[in-house]
């Protein structure tokens, strides 16, 4: 009878190691997937003011307009096209399938205007005398997320002009 | 009990309660983990790995729960507050006031958030306030009145909240904030008073 004691307690001791860090690593996947889910795939959604009917990922912040886009790259590559504000903050940052934020960049960091990006796959060819600047992610499926800093309400109107100006294109 | 019967016992226990525990210790470890790798400063707290591949387990976990969506360090550093100055949680019946002086970043902003992690409703739709908008004094230092009932001068709403939280967004902080987060002057997290 010990020895069943002894036993049943190491193998539930192992089974609780594996399960916590299982858990562990699924956490930022599960949840990722999940705000995946909440928009179409491939289709950059353009938001307005953000308020407390914003739900789709926490602490969102109030001075920000955002623009998103899941994407999946598996197939096709994805070009990101968007106008630069020259006078607020601006960034438009990759989020990788495990929530890494694998690339950003910002309005004082772009080195043309508009910004041309292409996101690309793990391994995927880039075309000869590509110009965009080539963005590869860690994932095939993943998030793309703009921000336009709204420092006040007067600017509403002018932040969302540049935001329109924004678009994607599937494929090279 | 014969021995087939021992080890099928034995074999269900294991799975049963050695998941029940790896589940609980997960959950329960991801923010106490998270937070002993963080850097505090006052009431403020920011994981500076937030968004990074570098980033342990339990901090990626935590960002994904609390932060989803969270940039690097080099572009935003987030500070998060769930205390006051003298580290008593944050409490919707109470009133607070938020004092500090102009922080050496490109820009920043004081967000309430919920005990759900979402903005607050309120009629004013106001949830923050930001280094553009929030009344500096002489000496450019600013207060910022929290309270479920309005208060004169800046004030942020916390509606019908039991608890609350605060985030302050720095955005391409300066090399000061970068290299000493934990000992820059943040704002002060002072509570006035309960109801």
């Amino acid at each position: 009878m010990n020895r069943w004691l002894w036993w049943t307690a190491l193998a539930t001791v192992a089974v609780a190691v594996i399960v916590h860090f299982v858990i562990l690593f699924a956490i930022p996947v599960v949840i990722m997937n999940t705000a995946m889910t909440k928009y179409p795939q491939n289709v950059l959604m353009k938001g307005g003011r953000t308020t407390a009917d914003n739900r789709m990922v926490v602490k969102p912040s109030p001075d920000l307009v955002y623009s998103i886009l899941l994407y999946d790259v598996s197939q096709q590559p994805i070009r990101f096209t968007a106008q630069v504000p020259t006078d607020t903050y601006w960034s438009v940052a990759f989020y990788a399938a495990n929530t890494d934020n694998f690339f950003v960049l910002n309005d004082q960091q772009a080195e043309s205007n508009p910004v041309d990006i292409l996101l690309i796959k793990k391994g995927a060819a880039i075309p000869e005398n590509e110009r965009a600047l080539v963005v590869t992610s860690p994932s095939d499926r993943g998030i793309m997320l703009v921000r336009h800093l709204l420092v006040s309400d007067d600017q509403y109107d002018q932040v969302v002009k540049i935001q329109g100006q924004s678009s994607i294109e599937i494929g090279y | 009990m014969n021995k087939t019967t021992k080890i099928i016992a034995g074999t269900l226990i294991a799975l049963i309660l050695g998941s029940a525990i790896g589940i609980g210790s997960a959950l329960a470890a991801v923010d106490v983990m998270a937070n002993r790798s963080s850097i505090h400063n006052g009431p403020w707290q920011a994981s500076l790995a937030a968004g990074s591949p570098q980033a342990d387990p339990y901090t990626r976990a935590s960002i994904a729960m609390h932060y989803l969506l969270a940039l690097n360090q080099l572009e935003v550093i987030y500070y998060n507050a769930y205390t006051d100055d003298n580290g008593d949680p944050l409490r919707g019946d109470c009133t607070y006031r938020i004092e500090g002086k102009a922080l050496e970043t490109r820009w920043w902003s004081i967000t309430a958030y919920g005990a759900d992690d979402f903005l607050i409703p309120n009629e004013l739709n106001r949830y923050s306030y930001n280094m553009d908008n929030v009344k500096y004094d002489a000496d450019k230092n600013f207060v910022i009145y929290l309270s479920k009932t309005p208060e004169t001068g800046d004030w942020l709403p916390l509606g019908d909240q039991q608890t609350f939280s605060l985030s302050l967004r720095l955005y391409n902080p300066g090399q000061l904030i970068r290299d000493h987060p934990d000992i820059v002057e943040l704002p002060h997290i002072i509570k006035e008073g309960c109801k």
